[in-house]
């Protein structure tokens, strides 16, 4: 399905031209025209593509082409200038199939790389209270919800595929063999390991007493193992050893390392490795984690980690009021999401790879949209690129509209908020809830500024005891509006002074006083605490779990700060550190 | 060879997968009692007394947030009736009520115990669980009484109970915002897209067809079965449990495949026309505008399930408590107001101070008669069924309830908790169309009674009660 968000711009037409219809740019053409609803342009390929990448483009009215913004997989056009692609790993039965998986027919904005997404209908992941990332292992259970919504995607993606690629033997000739053979390697691959004798009999047998021939077994056997707990569930559970540890076993720990550097199975040469017994000493780790980190996939994941640490995922979906409404369209709000998720890896991939970076940047990520909105000049298209800010009102992390719109109201900034964002993400710092039978807010005075009606809204002694570390630290960024975009006017001007107080400690009563977002992100990167707070983020991350303090979290924040604050560092001492292998 | 990438359709299933904890953790979370294991066999082995009365054919809790207007002693309540018995004015928040009058309960003085740090989450989770008062040191501890309800007496439809939402994950998927607790410390999140929703539960047809199941689905399970039992044998106990929920699961699946228990009643009607006005968008769905489309579209599709005799045991979990929803973008509405200045979010407008006047005040008044309405379309629907003789409503129990009573002060006494339907005869006569006060009672009581109506043989057959600090046999005169 292919979307396009007019923005309120009043268009003609769009349509889709690509390698797949010759570059038609009208409909009678040839192109492929999307229809308008409700302010969105959508539709789907008229028939079934064989499989392959397809470069195109949109043409707006007829004349205007532009990338498809929804997807992210471009190639060069061999002109200078970029195609979006189309991956058509399955033809029209993939979009009939998707819709049986329960993604409906409706422009699902799911079109990234043409391919069809499978996890739209899955249910969201819940997070135990104060647990900010999506994987958390005590809280996850398989329940009837998430087995009909895996039931769904594996039917739909045998039904999707041509499950003949799958079989690399002559099923004729020797069907009970070539059985074995599929699901050896199948199962390889589905469970992260090699099937035991039984599971392979169980397998095998399923495959050959469908009622519908081989190939409808093989679809069966793929069904069922993408249900198997085997295949839902990540074993970490090793081989208890005579002093009462556990040892992950070489294929756990190439599943550990693969899904903690990058959110997916492993590779062949992670399997080969388990195989092969090269994945047992902390240097045989610390070669394959190197090599991990090495690859695309180790930074898309750091880009998860960075949106879900900064809890800015929700960024696109806000909803924001007049006069703030207009500006915040679906691209710019994307665009400010993409920034933060391509610029923490970036930092840990290109640039110093230290932490301090991320906080200090004089750079960034922006598309054209974004760009135009930070008074970037010489930045069009969807696509983001490394900017300079041309001033020293934003640094790193903390002057990202991302962060700044997501800290923030429909209608006006949130001082409380961001400041209750640096105590929070950035210092792992607990404050108490709020506390029932709160003082009734003051009226809304038109007349006065955010700052000023925050400050009398918290005057009293009572509620001073907290929002002295919320309100002071949090002015230092009224500068910024409810989307993120500068402003020197709140109803008078603007008082953006700071007090980074209490940053080591909660109660500590000291004092950092400071005027401009660069000031704040040097305190901060100076401390102690801000650091640490890092590495415990990131260890939450890749754990699963909120890792108690412990000598092993202890180490690793004693060798974060030996090393700089070197972020690529941090993970190979997180995954070769021993309690990675060892489990009490 | 790119036919059917095996490597991306496994990696697009498993980001969203899930994982095993390390051993270490587990130990931990043992110790805080998470061993509970429930033998539904057990419970159903029992007979329920002979004096038991009929038995309710479903419930549906209806959920809304951030409590309600409660103002300080002196001045009459929005909310709670001041007269008890049959003889009473129907306060204001309720006004939408007065067509079901004669079919509702309205409970005065029930009470969740006092609040610790956090009432709105704190709420959420006793709300179902019944626990009482974490403040004594008993850890909040599920089942919540919907999820319990599916093991001992949905067992019989093809889903044990089913959770629908409305923009109940946009905030946050965080556990504490959630009511169903599966298990005893960790909650599930509501089906939150109606599309998704009504492909679950009704994407495969309700009918069983005629040439029966299909062998091959039914081996398939055999075989997912047999990895789990493999597996039974070496893990540890939370690993089991967590087996076990799987395992009850794909028991669940198999008696949908086999078509159990279905029953395709006159009312079981088409219900795809429930998402007609809807978009399948991401963002249109999280969208404050669309929200009172959506909650209708969740309404529908649980009433649809009822219809079709797909669950006993329904939750409809609107927004989620301290919610940034912009109520004030609800078209048609007397509290509208064009984005702006003046956008109000539920959880700003229930912090209307102790005034008893303002605008956050009448705001927050007609926000909290409005999620009431919505109570109402949800009794007008099943009223609109017919279903032996009756309608669909007299057959049923229909909770409201908030997590909080006053918005202001975060109370969890004088809960708002109103039961309507009649459960076919399992809610005394005397109680229907009755404000119910028996003086301070523990809202687990009302959990007790609804289990008792529900036919629920562990509490009916007063072994138990449901919930921590509940009574066995739960409130006096309710049922029967």
């Amino acid at each position: 399905v292919f979307t396009y968000k007019a923005n309120g711009a009043d268009l003609t037409s769009v349509v889709v031209a690509g390698s797949f219809n010759s570059w038609a740019t009208t409909s009678a053409q040839g192109a492929w025209p999307l229809t308008l609803n409700n302010g969105t342009w959508s539709g789907a390929p008229p028939g079934a593509l064989t499989p392959g990448t397809y470069p195109y483009k949109f043409v707006i009215d007829g004349s205007r082409w532009v990338l498809d913004p929804t997807n992210p997989v471009r190639v060069s056009d061999g002109e200078g200038g970029e195609n979006s692609v189309l991956s058509v790993t399955c033809s029209s039965s993939g979009r009939s199939a998707a819709a049986q998986g329960g993604a409906g027919n409706a422009a699902a904005g799911s079109a990234g790389g043409g391919a069809i997404d499978l996890t739209s209908a899955f249910p969201p992941e819940v997070r135990p209270t104060g647990f900010v990332y999506d994987d958390n292992g005590p809280a996850r259970y398989v329940d009837l919800g998430l087995v009909t919504a895996y039931g769904q995607a594996a039917s739909a993606s045998v039904a999707a595929g041509d499950l003949s690629a799958l079989v690399t033997c002559d099923e004729k000739a020797d069907p009970a063999s070539c059985a074995r053979a599929f699901v050896t390697s199948f199962g390889l691959r589905a469970f992260r390991r090699p099937l035991v004798q039984a599971e392979l009999d169980r397998y095998t047998r399923l495959l050959l007493n469908a009622q519908n021939g081989f190939f409808a077994g093989v679809a069966l056997v793929v069904r069922a193992m993408l249900i198997s707990p085997n295949f839902l569930y990540r074993f970490e559970v090793g081989v208890a050893q005579s002093d009462g540890t556990y040892h992950l076993t070489p294929y756990e720990t190439a599943s550990a390392l693969s899904y903690t550097l990058w959110g997916t199975m492993p590779d062949q040469s992670l399997f080969d490795a388990a195989a092969n017994g090269r994945l047992v000493t902390p240097h045989d780790i610390e070669t394959e984690v190197r090599r991990l980190l090495a690859d695309p996939r180790a930074r898309k994941l750091v880009g998860v980690f960075a949106s879900q640490w900064l809890g800015i995922e929700n960024v696109t979906s806000l909803a924001k009021a007049p006069p703030y409404a207009a500006a915040f369209t679906g691209a710019l709000s994307q665009a400010m999401l993409q920034e933060t998720e391509q610029f923490v890896p970036y930092v840990m991939f290109d640039g110093s790879k230290r932490y301090d970076e991320v906080l200090t940047a004089a750079y960034t990520f922006a598309s054209g949209s974004l760009a135009t909105f930070y008074g970037i000049a010489g930045v069009t298209g969807p696509d983001l690129q490394k900017v300079t800010y041309p001033d020293a009102h934003r640094s790193g992390i903390l002057g990202q509209a991302s962060v700044l719109a997501a800290n923030a109201y429909s209608d006006q900034s949130a001082p409380i908020l961001r400041g209750l964002f640096v105590r929070k993400r950035l210092l792992c710092q607990t404050l108490p809830s709020p506390p029932a039978n709160v003082p009734p807010l003051p009226p809304i005075n038109p007349n006065a500024s955010t700052r000023e009606r925050v400050t009398e809204h918290a005057a009293n002694a009572f509620c001073q005891t907290c929002h002295v570390d919320l309100d002071d630290l949090g002015f230092g960024f009224e500068n910024f509006d409810a989307i993120g975009a500068w402003r020197t006017d709140d109803n008078g001007p603007i008082d953006s002074t700071g007090d980074m107080n209490d940053v080591e400690q909660l109660g500590a009563d000291t004092h950092a006083p400071f005027t401009s977002l660069p000031q704040l992100a040097h305190i901060l990167a100076n401390s102690r605490a801000a650091p640490a707070c890092f590495v415990s983020q990131y260890s939450s991350f890749a754990r699963g779990y909120n890792a108690p303090s412990s000598c092993s979290n202890e180490a690793l924040v004693a060798r974060f700060s030996a090393t700089g604050h070197d972020m690529q560092d941090m993970i190979v001492g997180l995954t070769t550190a021993g309690d990675f292998v060892v489990r009490q | 060879v790119s036919a059917l990438s095996r490597r991306s359709l496994l990696r697009a299933i498993t980001r969203a997968g899930v994982s095993l904890p390390v051993l270490g953790l587990l130990r931990t979370v043992a110790g805080l009692g998470c061993s509970r294991p429930y033998s539904s066999n057990t419970a159903r082995a029992e007979r329920p007394l002979a004096s038991t009365p009929t038995a309710a054919r479903r419930l549906i809790v209806y959920y809304f947030p951030d409590g309600i207007p409660e103002p300080p002693d002196g001045e009459p309540s929005q909310w709670h009736m001041a007269e008890t018995g049959k003889d009473f004015t129907l306060s204001t928040n309720l006004q939408p009520l007065a067509p079901f009058r004669d079919r509702c309960v309205f409970f005065n003085n029930l009470t969740m115990g006092p609040i610790g740090e956090g009432a709105h989450p704190e709420g959420a989770m006793k709300l179902l669980t019944g626990t009482p008062d974490p403040n004594r040191n008993e850890t909040i501890q599920g089942p919540s009484l919907d999820q319990y309800l599916g093991r001992t007496i949905g067992q019989d439809t093809p889903f044990p109970s089913i959770y629908l939402g409305a923009q109940a994950t946009v905030d946050s998927t965080t556990s504490d915002a959630f009511i169903s607790y599966p298990n005893a410390t960790h909650s599930t999140a509501p089906m939150d897209n109606p599309f998704s929703a009504y492909a679950s539960l009704f994407g495969k047809g309700t009918a069983v067809p005629p040439t029966g199941p299909n062998p091959d689905d039914v081996s398939l399970l055999d075989a997912v079965a047999a990895d789990l039992n493999d597996l039974q044998a070496k893990l540890g106990t939370v690993e089991k449990q967590k087996l076990a929920a799987h395992l009850d699961a794909l028991e669940q699946l198999e008696k949908q495949i086999k078509g159990l228990g279905v029953v395709s009643g006159t009312s079981c009607k088409s219900v795809a026309s429930t998402t007609g006005a809807l978009t399948n968008d991401p963002n249109w769905l999280a969208a404050p505008e669309n929200f009172p489309a959506i909650l209708k579209a969740e309404t529908d599709l649980m009433v649809g399930a009822m219809a079709c005799g797909l669950t006993r045991v329904g939750v409809i979990q609107a927004s989620q408590h301290t919610t940034n929803l912009i109520m004030s973008r609800f078209a048609d509405t007397p509290f509208y107001a064009p984005p702006g200045p003046l956008d109000m979010r539920s959880h700003q407008a229930s912090h209307y101070g102790n005034q008893g006047a303002g605008a956050l005040f009448t705001d927050y008044v007609m926000q909290v008669t409005w999620w009431v309405e919505q109570f109402a379309y949800l009794l007008g629907a099943l009223r609109s069924l017919p279903e032996d003789g009756g309608t669909m409503l007299d057959h049923s129990l229909v909770l409201m309830c908030s997590e909080i009573s006053n918005g202001s002060t975060h109370s969890h006494h004088n809960m708002p908790f109103v039961l309507a339907g009649g459960g076919g005869g399992a809610i005394s006569a005397g109680s229907l169309g009755s404000t119910y006060d028996v003086g301070v009672r523990n809202h687990a009581d009302l959990l007790t009674s609804i289990a008792i109506a529900m036919g629920d043989p562990a509490t009916s057959t007063g072994r138990q009660g449901f919930g921590q600090g509940s009574t066995v046999g739960g409130l006096p005169g309710l049922v029967g």
